[in-house]
């Protein structure tokens, strides 16, 4: 008999102590109610003007209550679902860690020549597949702008590459409202109805607002819409500390936290309860090359700091690794996804994104997306913890095996070595000779073959034909309307 | 600020948890069960009566030691270890969660660092290693990243000891085949800084020792340990401990092995000086049931850091830990990442002397590309475990309402005051837009500027020479200490012509 006993089935990492979030909490409505930010949408001002904010033309500026109440009207859990079989496969809630790639890269490494391309339908659809393969990522984000179609529908053409290649949850980008809106009727048909795409959703938008302190008109207006259709919204900043935001990364955190809040008091007042997920890419300007960083540690220690604050508010939060500002799958690469990974899911972010993404933000690579999958496997494995208990500790077994014995044939080692360890795909272990005789092969070559091996023979599940078509016929309906040169 | 303000509690530094203090005690407590009921095999009658006279049962050569002897044992280790310099510089604090990276030792091969050819380290390669590491900031103490194999066998250790204090000034931990070996180093280190009375008092040396999983220590390894209090020069005593082949396939279980391995030397040292400095830990890994090979770079091998350095700050000893190691066999993605992750993990977890940075093909090689590389690593890692601070100067909250929405903070002073000590600035790390990388930095990888840097610190270095006097000093003892070797070996030749 024992009492007392309590065990980590994890391990966690912090950055901030609880005091600490509540002073950054307090800092950020300090931002809301003092500075104030703008929404350069008249329907926006006016929900806020009814909500009790004080106008001051486009500028807003929030009491606390009304953010305290938007925080605790926010459901602390979002669902999303495999738009085929409509399984609910991520729970985004508490310390639920999901990983999946990026969005909108104006460039992609072709996986068979090496080269730099322009992102295209035909990208975006590869990356997808690859992601659909991976045993590791959760979700896609298109890892490319669409840009051989005409740039006014490019996220319409954007989702029918992403949603024909992947069961999996699909985060969207939208150019506007009427973009916004088609993707929701293609989803509509996939799920078979409104109602039916409201209550399990496998889409959710994201949206961003202009740090300092702004909301565009076209984003303002799609997080609208998204709380009067009661569907999921990430609406969350990339801030940029000595450029966008502070140079500090606590006024860097106050503002970009202030942004987060502005965007959930506007989406709960229009829908009470709407599902809403915080966070965003917390990063630096490099003072030297002057980049928006996806590498640095500074990065990594916002997004960490930025999920104590999900903690705290208890809001799901979306984070942001596996990313590098490297312009080649490289040590650099791989030193950089492999921290940012790591930690992400040691602070418990939910909904990760932007794995695979090299030149910091600019170009997707499947290559980097391959290892990553690697990267999180690992991840998974650390966080999951070690288990200690009477069985694990084997004390019997020490006993039994004895000074100068071998555990190899032992019975409890074939019992718990496959549960105790995990094998990654593509990290090597082999000795030299054995590894010279192969091709003295490196992990960027070997994630290359994976990811041509991928794109030659997997098979996504399809979407029925019926349902192909009508998504066609949506586009078709937009292209129309585009103004002809 | 006017106002006071109560009950704030803030993490000046991350903050890591992996196993609860009940699980810690948990291992901890399995491992005494372990050397009381199972004991463990020692192979030196001089460690047996050390042992005997404790209070151990003596069965043959296997010890059993009673669970009140290992706490005391363990209470008594001291839970601060200082290092120092060559000159006499406090460089090392070893307790609590004080973090110090370094190399590792005696690897069979050793990449050439011009050639990039694998092949059997030589003397001129070990004075390399002192070379880069007294370069490399983040790099704070030495070993020596290759057996020498151009220098005589028996006394390898003894060169390359010499070979590093000549080209770094900073702490060294150093291994050695006997205790012969180690009376050599101890008498070098000890001309170096002018007697043994002052290596004692400022040791820049620690001695490694290392016994065999499962709870079996040689002769020459347990030996080292009663030298090392006999000498009161600090010690690492712990083993290379493999889980599902020479311990438990069980993480918890490794553990608990692992430390009785430890706490075995912990008490013969302690039997002999009762407060002589002795460090725990060690390399913890799986065995790869694919390929057998005992992986550097496996996620429980990051696990198991964290482990034993938690179990170890339980204890209350300071502790050896490993990372930038690596089961890749060259400088590519795989060899950067699993670095990266060790590193973390150690840094995390507080573990103290943390080696083997430079480690490659899970050991086989040492590189000091990789080393190079680890350096980088440390210093993004020392950034991060800094953690953040949240100061009302910090939340800059008047900058905010003073540049407004949609403004920017470039050109704001609080950036220009701020920014230099917010930030870390990479050295190998390219963060150039993609055509200035093409045009000024040749399109280059990590790996090319890796290897440039590596070349770079080589032809630049430059360590203070030791002075003739203390140079004579060593010379004796590597003359004193081949006339010995010599006559061991005919001395065995002959006892093996008598038969």
């Amino acid at each position: 008999m024992r009492s007392n006993y309590s065990v980590n089935e994890s391990c966690q990492l912090q950055v901030l102590s609880d005091e600490q979030c509540r002073r950054l909490l307090a800092a950020a409505i300090e931002v809301l109610e003092r500075t104030g930010v703008v929404y350069h949408d008249q329907d926006s001002l006016d929900i806020m003007k009814r909500a009790g904010c004080w106008m001051d033309g486009t500028r807003v500026r929030i009491p606390g209550k009304l953010v305290e109440r938007a925080l605790r009207s926010a459901p602390r859990k979002v669902t999303l679902s495999n738009s085929r079989t409509g399984a609910r496969v991520m729970e985004l809630e508490g310390n639920n860690s999901y990983f999946g790639t990026g969005s909108d890269t104006p460039f992609f490494i072709d996986p068979y020549t090496g080269d730099r391309i322009k992102a295209s339908r035909e990208t975006v659809g590869m990356a997808t597949k690859v992601v659909d393969a991976l045993a590791n990522m959760d979700f896609v984000m298109s890892m490319g702008i669409v840009q051989d179609v005409p740039p006014q529908v490019y996220d319409r053409h954007q989702f029918e590459a992403m949603v024909l290649n992947t069961s999996k949850p699909i985060v969207i980008t939208a150019m506007d409202i009427a973009g916004y809106s088609d993707i929701i009727e293609m989803c509509e048909a996939i799920t078979g109805g409104e109602e039916e795409l409201r209550r399990n959703p496998f889409m959710t938008l994201y949206a961003e607002p202009i740090s300092p302190l702004a909301h565009g008109r076209e984003a303002a207006q799609k997080l609208v819409l998204a709380g009067k259709k009661q569907l999921p919204v990430v609406y969350t900043p990339c801030i940029m500390a000595g450029s966008t935001v502070p140079a500090t990364l606590a006024g860097a955190m106050a503002t970009g936290l202030a942004e987060n809040l502005s965007g959930l008091v506007l989406n709960q007042q229009t829908h009470e309860g709407n599902p809403f997920i915080m966070g965003g890419v917390f990063s630096i300007m490099d003072m030297q090359t002057t980049i928006f960083s996806y590498g640095a540690p500074e990065f990594d220690l916002m997004m960490a700091a930025l999920a104590d604050m999900s903690n705290f508010l208890d809001i799901p939060m979306f984070g942001t690794a596996g990313c590098t500002d490297a312009k080649t799958v490289d040590e650099q690469a791989a030193i950089e996804s492999a921290l940012s990974v790591v930690m992400s899911a040691q602070s418990g972010a939910n909904l990760i994104h932007d794995l695979g993404y090299i030149e910091h933000g600019n170009t997707a690579s499947l290559e980097n997306i391959v290892i990553c999958d690697d990267l999180v496997g690992y991840a998974r494995r650390i966080t999951g913890g070690i288990e200690v208990s009477d069985e694990t500790l084997a004390l019997d077994v020490v006993d039994a095996v004895g000074p100068g014995g071998n555990y190899l044939m032992e019975e409890h080692t074939l019992k718990y070595f496959k549960k105790e360890t995990w094998y990654p795909p593509l990290f090597e272990r082999k000795i030299f000779e054995k590894w010279a005789a192969e091709g003295q092969k490196t992990l960027l070559k070997r994630a290359n073959e994976r990811a041509l091996d991928i794109l030659e023979s997997h098979q996504p599940e399809p979407l029925p034909k019926n349902v192909q078509s009508r998504i066609r016929k949506i586009i078709e309906r937009a292209e129309q309307k585009v103004p002809k040169k | 600020m006017k106002h006071s303000r109560a009950r704030y509690t803030v993490n000046k530094t991350a903050k890591f948890r992996l196993l609860s203090e009940g699980q810690r005690t948990q291992i901890y407590s399995a491992a005494l069960e372990i050397l009381e009921k199972t004991g463990a095999k020692v192979h030196s009658e001089k460690a047996r009566d050390i042992f005997k006279k404790g209070g151990c049962w003596i069965n043959g050569d296997v010890v059993r030691f009673p669970v009140g002897l290992s706490e005391w044992a363990v209470r008594t280790a001291p839970s601060k270890i200082l290092l120092y310099d060559r000159n006499g510089n406090r460089k090392m604090d070893l307790t609590d969660h004080n973090s110090y990276y370094g190399p590792g030792p005696s690897n069979t091969y050793h990449i050439d660092p011009y050639t990039e050819e694998r092949r059997k380290p030589k003397i001129s390669d070990t004075e390399n290693v002192g070379k880069i590491c007294e370069a490399l900031p983040n790099i704070d103490f030495v070993q020596d990243l290759g057996t020498p194999d151009d220098v005589p066998t028996s006394l390898a250790d003894v060169y390359a000891f010499r070979a590093l204090v000549n080209n770094t000034t900073k702490p060294i931990v150093h291994w050695g085949f006997g205790v012969d070996q180690y009376g050599d180093i101890v008498d070098m280190a000890s001309a170096v800084v002018g007697g043994l009375d002052s290596l004692q008092n400022r040791p820049f040396l620690a001695l490694y020792s290392e016994p065999s999983s499962p709870l079996q220590h040689s002769a020459g390894a347990i030996d080292k340990a009663i030298f090392a209090a006999e000498k009161r020069i600090p010690v690492v005593y712990t083993p290379c401990i493999i889980s599902g082949a020479t311990a438990p396939a069980t993480l918890a279980g490794t553990l608990a092995l692992g430390v009785a391995e430890s706490m075995v030397g912990i008490v013969a040292n302690q039997l002999v000086r009762e407060g002589s400095p002795i460090i725990m830990g060690g390399v913890y890994g799986i065995m790869d049931m694919l390929t057998t090979i005992f992986s550097y770079g496996s996620p429980e091998f990051n696990l198991m850091q964290a482990g034993i350095a938690e179990v170890a700050h339980t204890m209350k000893i300071p502790v050896f830990g490993t990372a930038g190691c690596t089961d890749s066999h060259t400088l590519d993605a795989q060899a950067a990442a699993e670095a990266a992750m060790s590193i973390l993990l150690a840094a995390e977890a507080g573990a103290n002397l943390i080696h083997d940075c430079g480690y490659t093909g899970f050991g086989s090689a040492g590189s000091v590309y990789q080393l190079v590389m680890a350096d980088e690593i440390i210093g993004m890692v020392r950034r991060i475990m800094r953690g953040m601070e949240i100061t009302d100067e910090a939340l800059a909250l008047d900058d905010i309402e003073r540049v407004g929405p949609s403004g920017e903070f470039i050109t704001s002073e609080h950036t220009y005051k701020n920014f230099k000590k917010e930030t870390w600035f990479p050295t190998l790390m390219n963060r150039m837009r993609y055509s200035e990388w093409e045009s000024m930095a040749g399109g280059k990888s990590m790996g090319d500027f890796i290897k440039e840097k590596t070349r770079r610190l080589l032809d630049q270095a430059e360590t203070p020479a030791l002075p003739e006097e203390v140079q004579k000093q060593m010379d004796r003892v590597i003359l004193k200490a081949e006339d010995r070797e010599r006559k061991k070996a005919s001395g065995s030749q002959k006892s093996a012509s008598d038969k």
